[in-house]
């Protein structure tokens, strides 16, 4: 297996005892150091049991799984999960323990000096969008949101290279969730960690995945990116699960500077304008409201350097 | 007021005396305590993490509760006859329903996503029992332990009637001679250990409880 895969599945089968059928059925998968990968799922299709697999939380009945080339089962146990972030949906903070002690757990466990323990925690609660003055504060005090930040916190301690996150933002209130959803974005963007993240909602796993594995009954249907997914779904249950149908959705998942042609004529005062990477949804959204002919795409700089039309976007339909 | 001079000269007169029942009331509850404390706490999380052990476990030592103290002291008369020992099983036995079923308690309380994420991050077993289940279960345990320690200091001047000394033996003379100024010598004392264990632990409660009073 080549060095820039993080973690690759090799025929891992899972049966749990008194099952009649597997729960993973000899899966093999790759994935990309630095990936950003969410699992998509109804519940009982073996998502989370393919996750809980790369930390040894349940043990596969079969095949071979590693973690930068080495085979998990090589590793002694609790080297393997400190070097490897859990995080999930029930957050399972130490209720006895403040924020600052709970996101310390894995410096303490590797046995780093205070003050480098407590820059590390001052880092992360600054990373994760906590006031500093939450360090001594108890779990119970802090909002499901918060409690759940200070989960991705207390997982990110150690500086570990991977991310197993188990439907983190499951237990959410909406408006918290897409807030939570788009910090860990930059988040996972600016560090590069490579994720594994567990889902049963489609909206959640095409924003955050740059690939998404659709799995059922145990067997992983298709590995794409979101956009060849809904262009390309493999089978008629991905084509079910994600709406492929569903044209907005598209739309949404491409960005307007990938679509944009030159511009026609110079532009004009009182064009509708877009960034690059605003989705061609909230162009063809402009284009209907603001009844202009066209819509400018402007570079980071705010210059106009192409234009979409309603013509392209059927195209695209 | 009379009653309590009287006590007064007495232990006076008979320091030495008083303060040798006074020594074995202590020893012989504290003995009964760390006896049943190294017995139950590891039978009682035993329970907790194994449900088939539980049930016959608990079972027994509920049935051992309904039984009244001094019953348990005359029953284990005619087994191991007088003296000190035969108290100080009687004592333990006391001592151990409340710990343990606290304890099992304590243990089952704890949220099985804490320990899921502790294991997780590669936590030992060793150090999330130490830094994660004891702390969690505490509050419980401590509850228990204070529940054993009152009932076996009050309980330990039973003791006297089948000769293991203590200051029940003032008790049982005061009331024979009908005096009850030798009576208070002995309840007086007793008492006031009961108090003071109930005070001390209730301290110590309140510091294991911090995390969920704030």
């Amino acid at each position: 297996m080549s060095a820039q895969h993080a973690i690759v599945f090799d025929k891992v089968t899972k049966t749990f005892p008194k099952a009649s059928k597997p729960s993973v059925n000899e899966t093999s998968l790759a994935i990309e150091k630095g990936a950003f990968v969410t699992i998509l799922g109804a519940s009982g299709c073996g998502k989370t049991t393919l996750l809980k697999m790369v930390n040894r939380i349940i043990e596969p009945s079969g095949g071979k799984l590693s973690v930068f080339g080495k085979d998990i089962r090589e590793v002694p146990v609790n080297e393997l999960r400190q070097s490897i972030g859990y995080v999930i949906q029930q957050v399972g903070l130490f209720p006895h323990m403040t924020i600052e002690e709970n996101i310390a757990t894995v410096p303490n466990i590797l046995g780093w000096d205070r003050q480098k323990t407590q820059k590390r925690t001052e880092e992360l609660m600054e990373l994760v969008h906590l006031p500093t003055n939450f360090k001594n504060r108890y779990p119970r005090q802090l909002s499901g949101g918060q409690q759940q930040r200070v989960g991705i916190a207390r997982a990110m301690a150690g500086d570990p290279e991977i991310l197993l996150m188990d439907e983190p933002f499951g237990a959410i209130d909406a408006i918290t969730r897409t807030k939570l959803q788009d910090d860990f974005l930059d988040i996972q963007r600016k560090l590069g960690k490579t994720v594994l993240f567990v889902t049963h909602d489609v909206d959640e796993a095409l924003k955050l995945g740059d690939r998404v594995v659709v799995m059922n009954e145990g067997t992983i249907q298709q590995y794409d990116t979101p956009l060849g997914m809904v262009s390309k779904p493999a089978n008629e249950f991905v084509k079910q699960l994600i709406r492929t149908d569903d044209l907005f959705l598209r739309l949404q998942l491409i960005n307007a500077s990938e679509k944009m042609i030159a511009l026609t004529e110079p532009p004009r005062e009182g064009e509708p304008r877009v960034s690059g990477n605003e989705s061609l949804r909230n162009v063809l959204q402009r284009l209907l409201v603001q009844g202009s002919g066209r819509v400018l795409v402007e570079d980071a700089d705010g210059l106009p350097v192409g234009q979409l039309t309603l013509d392209i976007l059927k195209f695209e339909g | 007021m009379d009653a309590l001079t009287g006590a007064y000269d007495y232990v006076l007169a008979n320091s030495e005396r008083f303060w040798d029942a006074l020594r074995v009331h202590v020893t012989i509850s504290l003995s009964a305590l760390l006896i049943a404390l190294v017995v139950c706490v590891p039978l009682g999380i035993a329970c907790a993490k194994k449900q088939w052990l539980s049930v016959p476990v608990m079972a027994t030592f509920n049935a051992l509760r309904v039984i009244p103290s001094l019953a348990i002291l005359v029953l284990i008369l005619p087994i191991m006859g007088t003296g000190f020992a035969p108290a100080l099983v009687a004592l333990t036995l006391l001592a151990c329903p409340p710990i343990l079923v606290n304890t099992y308690l304590g243990f089952r309380s704890i949220d099985s996503f804490v320990l899921e994420s502790a294991s997780g991050m590669g936590m030992s077993q060793g150090r999330i029992l130490r830094r994660i289940e004891f702390p969690l279960a505490a509050p419980l345990m401590i509850a228990g332990i204070k529940t054993a320690v009152v009932e076996v200091v009050a309980s330990a001047t039973l003791a006297a009637f089948i000769g293991g000394g203590g200051l029940g033996t003032f008790i049982i003379n005061g009331l024979s001679m009908y005096k009850f100024s030798i009576l208070l010598v002995g309840a007086i004392p007793v008492a006031m250990l009961a108090i003071a264990s109930e005070i001390v632990f209730a301290v110590i409660e309140r510091r294991t409880t911090k995390f969920q009073r704030v």
